[in-house]
């Protein structure tokens, strides 16, 4: 049986591929998605925000580097965290909104999305992969963990989407 | 724009520090930010400072205590969920920091150009 998840569900966002199908035609398939996706990385927009996503992250790991980088004892960017948070930008949706990018005094890695008033999301990514996350869709507020597998968890790429459709509706509709 | 959520979450002491800038001028608040942020190692540039009424902190069931330590009219924002799981308490944290930094009675206050902290 053929089968492909590098459509993200409802997304149309182009997503790496997470197909484990073993025949011929699966991996024909996989291998012109993957063609595909980094065709669409080449383009100067899209590769312009990943490049911008990895230089925060480079950034943001640079301040953080040593022990009370904030003054209150927070602690140095995790090596695993920064890890973890650059496989989370790479896993991304080529076409999908990149975050801000931060540290958090306890080491973890901070990624940022803010759409419109009341509608954003913070994940902060931690050495082990756990994804913790905060989401606000108008007065509707969610949180919860979840862990780096093969790619972004389902959750937040999910809530991520929902925010991303939600605010390009109210845009259009202004 | 918005302060990001990342902004607010604590230390490891879960003891949020900041200043209380009632009756400030918005130079003598930005001259407090050099003379403290500013003298840490690696914070060369300020870039924005994010206003909070403590009402917002109160609505999140914190407290912010005006202590002057250790510098004149340092505030630490306590009361910080403790959780036994950390998982769940980092969870707990960031929906805390989302909500202030999307609040209304959040303002993010961008100075006239960074400042300089390493010159006089």
């Amino acid at each position: 049986m053929t089968s492909s998840t590098a459509f993200a569900p409802r997304s149309g966002f182009i997503a790496p591929s997470k197909s484990t199908a073993q025949s011929e035609s699966a991996s024909r398939l996989a291998e012109i998605v993957e063609n595909a996706r980094r065709h669409l990385l080449k383009s100067y927009s899209v590769r312009r925000g990943y490049e911008r996503a990895l230089g925060e992250l480079e950034e943001a790991k640079k301040e953080a580097s040593v022990e009370g980088w904030n003054g209150y004892g927070a602690r140095p960017m995790n090596s695993e965290a920064y890890i973890n948070a650059k496989m989370f930008l790479e896993s991304m949706p080529s076409t999908a909104p990149f975050p801000e990018i931060s540290a958090d005094p306890d080491g973890d890695v901070a990624l940022d999305w803010s759409f419109s008033p009341g509608r954003a999301l913070s994940v902060s990514i931690g050495p082990t992969g756990r994804c913790s996350f905060a989401g606000m869709r108008g007065h509707r507020t969610y949180s919860g963990t979840d862990w780096l597998e093969d790619g972004i968890p389902a959750q937040i790429a999910n809530a991520l989407w929902q925010l991303a459709v939600e605010s390009a509706q109210a845009t259009s509709k202004r | 724009m918005r302060p990001n959520a990342g902004a607010f979450i604590p230390p490891p002491d879960a003891e949020l520090s900041g200043v209380h800038v009632t009756g400030l001028s918005e130079a003598a608040i930005w001259e407090v930010a050099k003379t403290t942020v500013g003298t840490e190692p690696g914070r060369t540039t300020i870039y924005a400072r994010a206003d909070v009424l403590v009402n917002e902190f109160i609505r999140q069931k914190l407290r912010a205590i005006r202590d002057d330590k250790p510098f004149i009219r340092h505030t630490s924002v306590k009361g910080w969920p403790k959780v036994v799981d950390l998982n769940q308490q980092k969870e707990r944290w960031k929906a805390i920091c989302l909500a202030l930094s999307e609040s209304p009675n959040v303002s993010l206050i961008l100075p006239a150009a960074p400042i300089r902290t390493d010159e006089s």
